[in-house]
């Protein structure tokens, strides 16, 4: 037993050798029939070996591609049946001697079995097609199920989202009519400002007007004051009463005999237009002469003045007549205080 | 025709009796194919490895000889030589990834279950789980020296210079592998 060459055996059958090893293990096996027993076990091993890769199918056209040759290589092998041709009476072949004897031409034979092995190869292409076909068709058949559940969940989805859609279109209008409410609550506050302001205006000017009225008053007082009137145990004050056209007015006439000058104090009056004034009168008989003219405040209260070229206590009476802006020569207007001046 | 053994079966294909042929083939196109897409890892190439085996047991059906040895060794010898020359002429394969259909699984496509002898295509699956699990049992440097010389169709020599092994080590490797692969196998009941 060479054991060198023994130990060989396993790397022989797995085909690990090289060319000239294996000169080597063949002739040694060749004359040491006992080592034979050896390499059948190392054999019954290895031959497992193949399983040990995963089994794969092969694909349609490589089995239609080994059947083809395998059925050429049949057809071919199949041997033509010989005839011997039999002469007729007239010694001439008849049509079907023709026909028979054309088919059984090597030629033709082999054209036949060519076709025929063409139609095979045809026919298992096609059936290899059809096979796809059908393969293809389930797998759409799969692909349009799982649109169809695409489909129905995305119908769904929409449903949802049209409904969202809707409740935020309601809220969108309810916030544009608070937008609209705002505005027209904040054009009436605009309107109201502006109402104001014109009525602040208006409360400016008459403000002025009164500091204006005030200050002529006050500039009176001031020239009465100056003059030093009413400084007389002459001076006396008379009532002069409403008449019918104002009976709420009254007024004290408080009468300096000395300076001819008499104080005015009204009360009771109302206020007259722009372009209308109350104006004094000085009444001797039936001929008067007009004096002064003055406006009452927003009280109906006034005071004024008097000055008379003329001794007062030569006049019988004294009024208070409505006249035009800046007075009147002659009375033009009713009478609305009357009262007599002599003490 | 299926209870006839693979020797019965030849000794018809001797006779070109195609029903035989195509019993054996459907027995073992699924192992000849997995076999030599395990080497070539291309799937074109091993379907054309795959024809080319079936057609020589077609036509060199003769030359089968039952005492030199089964006809799955012939069949495998044939298949594997054909891949390892191609891995060794060096030619190019495009790597090529199989479709998950050609895979043998029991729950495969319905177009594909119909079509097979599915008695066949369980069986080889079966042989496949039985020798992959006695396989995966081996030390990895054992199985590593398998792989090496059975699927990658190297040389002790080529082993040895490119893993910086001796020898005398890849030997008793390869040795002990096929002793352990063969009595795992047995002490499952597995049957060739």
């Amino acid at each position: 037993m060479n054991e060198q060459i023994e130990e060989l055996l396993a790397v022989y059958v797995l085909g690990g050798l090289s060319s000239k090893e294996e000169a080597e293990v063949e002739a040694y096996l060749a004359e040491n029939p006992q080592a034979v027993a050896l390499l059948e076990e190392a054999y019954a091993a290895a031959a497992l070996l193949p399983y040990t890769a995963p089994p794969v199918t092969p694909s349609p056209e490589a089995e239609a591609a080994l059947f083809a040759r395998v059925e050429a290589d049949l057809a071919a092998q199949a041997k033509p049946v010989k005839r011997t041709a039999v002469s007729t009476p007239s010694n001439q072949p008849t049509l079907w001697d023709q026909i028979r004897t054309f088919f059984s031409t090597p030629l033709v034979t082999a054209v036949s079995l060519a076709t025929a092995v063409l139609l095979l190869i045809w026919g298992l292409s096609l059936n290899s097609q059809v096979k796809n076909l059908n393969q293809n068709v389930q797998q759409m058949a799969a692909d349009n199920s799982s649109l169809r559940t695409d489909f129905a969940a995305l119908s769904s989805e929409n449903l949802t989202l049209t409904a969202r859609v809707a409740e935020l279109q309601a809220a969108n209008q309810a916030l544009d009519q608070q937008i609209d409410d705002l505005a027209q609550n904040n054009a009436n506050l605009i309107a109201t400002n502006n109402s104001l302001q014109t009525d602040l205006a208006q409360a400016s000017a008459d403000l002025a007007e009164l500091e204006t009225y005030s200050a002529n008053l006050e500039a009176e007082i001031s020239k009465i004051v100056a003059n030093q009137p009413f400084d007389s145990s002459a001076v006396y004050s008379v009532t002069l009463p409403g008449t019918e056209d104002q009976p709420e007015a009254s007024a004290q006439l408080v009468i300096d005999p000395v300076s001819n000058t008499a104080l005015l104090i009204v009360d009771g009056m109302p206020s007259l237009p722009q372009d209308s004034v109350y104006q004094v009168l000085l009444i001797r008989g039936t001929e008067h002469e007009t004096a002064e003219t003055f406006r009452v405040d927003t009280q109906g209260e006034g005071v004024l003045l008097v000055h008379s070229p003329e001794p007062l206590q030569s006049f019988d009476a004294v009024g208070v007549s409505i006249e035009p802006e800046g007075g009147s020569v002659q009375r033009t207007g009713d009478i609305v205080l009357l009262g007599s001046i002599i003490n | 025709m299926n209870e006839l053994s693979d020797e019965q079966l030849m000794a018809r294909v001797i006779n070109k009796d195609m029903a035989a042929y195509k019993t054996l083939y459907e027995r073992y196109k699924r192992s000849v194919l997995g076999l030599s897409y395990k080497i070539l890892q291309d799937q074109a190439a091993a379907e054309e490895v795959m024809q080319e085996t079936f057609w020589r047991i077609w036509h060199n059906a003769a030359s089968f000889d039952t005492q030199r040895g089964s006809f799955p060794n012939w069949m495998f010898g044939i298949a594997r030589n054909l891949s390892i020359d191609i891995v060794r002429r060096g030619q190019k394969i495009k790597m090529q990834a199989l479709p998950d259909m050609h895979h043998d699984h029991l729950e495969s496509s319905p177009h594909y279950e119909a079509d097979h002898n599915v008695a066949d295509a369980a069986l080889s699956l079966m042989r496949h789980e039985q020798v992959h699990a006695a396989m995966i049992t081996l030390p990895d440097e054992q199985r590593d020296v398998v792989e090496w010389i059975y699927f990658q169709g190297k040389t002790r020599r080529q082993i040895a210079q490119e893993q910086d092994i001796p020898f005398g080590t890849i030997n008793t490797r390869a040795k002990l592998a096929l002793d352990k692969l063969k009595r795992a196998l047995q002490a499952q009941g597995f049957e060739d």
